[in-house]
């Protein structure tokens, strides 16, 4: 679009005012304004479409519902409440200390028997052997390693 | 709601907000009264809700045709305002401030509600389309009730591929009607920077529209 009818784009649109002889003039010579300005001018009717065609006045008690609402968003939330910093960190201390005292239960009533094992050839030796029918060889061999770690006092 | 005086608990923002006031609005009775708001005053508050609440409505009720969900979006409409307006710094006045949230607000609603199919795209005929073209009043009395709301329906579509900036300066000027002088001293930009912006959104909107003619979706 020509600058001289850009010039006067809004107060055509808006039918106010006097237009140029300008404006008007080049309307009349160039085809492609003329046509852009219709277009634009059909565009412009469509947007007052939206004009409300009746006064709209908002209900009674309208003023109380916006506080109630208003209110509604500063009130905090449980969600707040977790995040704040100190009572997290209360709520992260408690749950150490709940993980700790139930770990301490749990080991401490665990039933099981704590056998301490020989550290010596001949007691692993025995241990191994303990379930087990002997025969002429095993006991040689146990002979033989009860000899072998005789320690004279 | 005479016990509601000092009840609202405005938010905490910690240091007191620093409203940057540059304007001619500045020293208005309009930016006293928001300053008060401001410093946490909630008659002032509730001054603004009666002084814009049938403004408000009526810009809702224009754009959306739907009085049910007019006052949910109104409630958000001044709640919003409540929450942001440390952050308002006098650059536009109040009004075109609060124009530009409840603009927002509709359209919000309309994207969470999913616009339905323009009857334009899908059963809108070549001669309602003509009749269309060719009528010269703002609203044709004589246009069937089903050609108005595909209309209304087509330009917030097209509307919705502005910038908000632009897009409520096309409200402003085609629907309230303002003037460009008015759109200047309501904006602070000068009157040429107003044309100019209103000539390119109307540019925009009028690409969208032939794309949307040839292709049956409009394009971004």
């Amino acid at each position: 679009m020509h600058q001289s009818v850009r010039d006067g784009l809004e107060e055509y649109l808006a039918g106010t005012g006097s237009l140029s002889e300008g404006f008007n003039a080049h309307l009349k010579a160039c085809r492609e304004c003329a046509e852009e300005l219709q277009g634009l001018r059909e565009q412009a009717r469509l947007i007052r479409v939206l004009r409300s065609s009746e006064a709209a006045e908002p209900p009674p008690g309208f003023y109380a519902r916006v506080v109630e609402r208003i209110e509604r968003r500063t009130q905090p939330s449980i969600w707040a409440a977790l995040l704040d910093p100190s009572f997290g960190r209360r709520i992260a201390m408690a749950s150490a200390a709940l993980a700790l005292a139930v770990s301490a239960y749990i080991v401490s009533t665990e039933p099981f028997r704590v056998t301490t094992l020989p550290a010596n050839a001949i007691s692993i030796q025995a241990l191994s052997q303990q379930d087990t029918p002997a025969t002429a060889a095993q006991d040689r061999d146990v002979v033989l390693a009860s000899l072998a770690s005789f320690q004279e006092n | 709601m005479d016990g509601m005086a000092g009840v609202l608990p405005f938010p905490v923002t910690g240091a007191r907000p620093q409203a940057k006031t540059r304007v001619d609005h500045r020293n208005s009775e309009e930016a006293a009264l928001v300053r008060r708001i401001q410093d946490r005053d909630e008659l002032a508050f509730r001054e603004i809700v009666e002084r814009y609440q049938a403004k408000v409505f009526s810009i809702i009720f224009g754009i959306l045709r739907n009085h049910n969900d007019a006052e949910d979006i109104a409630q958000q409409v001044f709640a919003k305002i409540y929450f942001s307006i440390g952050n308002f710094d006098f650059r536009s006045s109040l009004l075109t401030w609060i124009y530009k949230i409840t603009v927002n607000e509709c359209y919000d609603y309309l994207r969470k509600k999913r616009v339905r199919k323009l009857v334009y795209e899908s059963d809108f005929s070549e001669e309602d389309a003509l009749r269309m073209e060719n009528s010269d009043t703002a609203t044709d009395q004589h246009a069937p009730v089903d050609i108005v709301l595909a209309q209304r329906d087509l330009i917030l579509k097209l509307l919705d591929k502005l910038s908000e900036e632009d897009r409520v300066l096309i409200l402003l000027k085609e629907v309230e009607g303002h003037s460009v002088e008015e759109l200047s001293r309501m904006t602070r930009m000068n009157e040429n920077t107003i044309k100019v912006k209103l000539f390119r959104a109307r540019q925009k909107l009028l690409k969208a529209a032939q794309r949307l003619n040839r292709t049956g979706q409009p394009v971004a």
